[in-house]
């Protein structure tokens, strides 16, 4: 009984027909004493059998064309649906929110009717600063910021944003 | 061209490999190139992938990440093996990145856990009679409730004709593992699949 395990690999052979003559033979001689592993051959081959009869799934209409959209980067429509995107570039407004109401500064105080007057900004967090650092920038009016958070492209640093707007002061 | 090929292929047994021509286009940045080596292979990969998943959706999940993944792997494609071997074994690996992420809680969540208590054979007692669409259901079913790396041999074997050979370098275990894995497979298969059997069932 301890060879049934070592026919294994002779038995997947012989259900496959792919066993050579040599190996055969010592198959054959293990199956004249052991009804188990008999049994067990005929089952990897029923089995066997089954299996290739599986019909092939058919492939879903459109694949291929699935296939190359997902190859073609921006093509798609879903990288916007993605909120992660957009909404980050956001994030720097209810902060700045809480901190004037932290502050005490009523958000009616801002002038919304005169034009975004861009200040020289002060070095509190270095050229280098993300855009929604502009939150801590002391003196910016919160349209200012409303404007970074709209209009900043992702790894826009503080000093390109304010370039960018130069001659809107 | 030819004659390049015929140089690599020096001295050793193989036929060229047919999608070498477009491979190298394709590596090149052909896309339509590639959109015909997705028309090729695109009936065997889907066709694993509903075998290792049992689910149209996540076959259609497991092809497509295969194709994208060898499209930017392509520069990285030396020809060792045929493309087709290459593309198994894409398939493979991102089968298996699916299994080891899926946890058990997600599939507790999904009721999966509870679907692996359905035996196929309590789902269709004529089984005989039933039509092409339910036999590989029944087949795919069945294929579920085995361990992973053991279907994935049986199916590598049984149902896409791969040699052993081919089989260990898609899996990358050794020829005597593959050998014992089909093995095991096809026992965990025995009574699952015994209702589609041409043989009187084997008693238990």
């Amino acid at each position: 009984m301890s060879d049934c395990q070592d026919v294994a690999a002779l038995m997947v052979q012989e259900a496959d027909g792919t066993i050579e003559a040599a190996a055969q033979g010592r198959l054959m001689a293990h199956l004249r004493e052991c009804s188990a592993c008999r049994e067990e051959l005929e089952a990897q081959r029923a089995v066997r059998e089954v299996l290739r009869s599986r019909p092939a799934a058919p492939v879903p209409a459109g694949f291929e064309h699935r296939v190359a959209r997902r190859l073609r980067p921006g093509s798609s429509w879903l990288p916007i649906a993605d909120w992660r995107r957009w909404t980050l570039a956001l994030s720097p407004l209810p902060v700045l929110l809480l901190v004037l109401r932290l502050g005490g500064v009523s958000v009616e105080d801002s002038s919304a009717s005169t034009p975004i007057r861009w200040q020289a900004w002060e070095e509190a967090t270095g050229p280098d600063a993300p855009v929604s650092s502009i939150v801590w920038q002391p003196g910016m009016t919160e349209e200012s910021i409303f404007v970074a958070a709209l209009t900043a492209r992702p790894r826009e640093t503080l000093q390109d944003f304010f370039e960018k707007h130069a001659n809107e002061r | 061209m030819p004659a390049a090929a015929l140089d690599l292929a020096g001295g050793h047994a193989w036929v060229m490999d047919p999608d070498l021509a477009l491979v190298r286009a394709a590596a090149g940045g052909d896309e339509a190139a590639f959109a015909e080596l997705v028309r090729r292979h695109q009936r065997r990969v889907f066709n694993l992938a509903r075998a290792l998943t049992g689910s149209e959706d996540e076959a259609e999940d497991l092809a497509q990440e295969t194709f994208i993944r060898a499209f930017r792997g392509l520069p990285r494609f030396r020809g060792d093996s045929a493309f087709a071997t290459w593309l198994y074994r894409i398939a493979v690996n991102v089968f298996r990145s699916r299994r080891s992420r899926k946890s058990l809680w997600p599939r507790l969540w999904s009721g999966e856990a509870d679907r692996r208590h359905v035996r196929p054979a309590d789902a269709s007692p004529a089984a005989d009679q039933e039509s092409d669409l339910m036999r590989r259901d029944l087949i795919d079913k069945a294929l579920a409730e085995v361990p992973p790396d053991l279907r994935l041999a049986v199916t590598l074997r049984d149902i896409e004709g791969l040699e052993y050979r081919e089989i260990a370098e898609v899996t990358g275990v050794p020829i005597g593992t593959v050998m014992s894995r089909i093995f095991r497979g096809r026992q965990r298969l025995r009574a699952s699949l015994a209702v589609l059997m041409n043989r009187p069932r084997l008693s238990h």
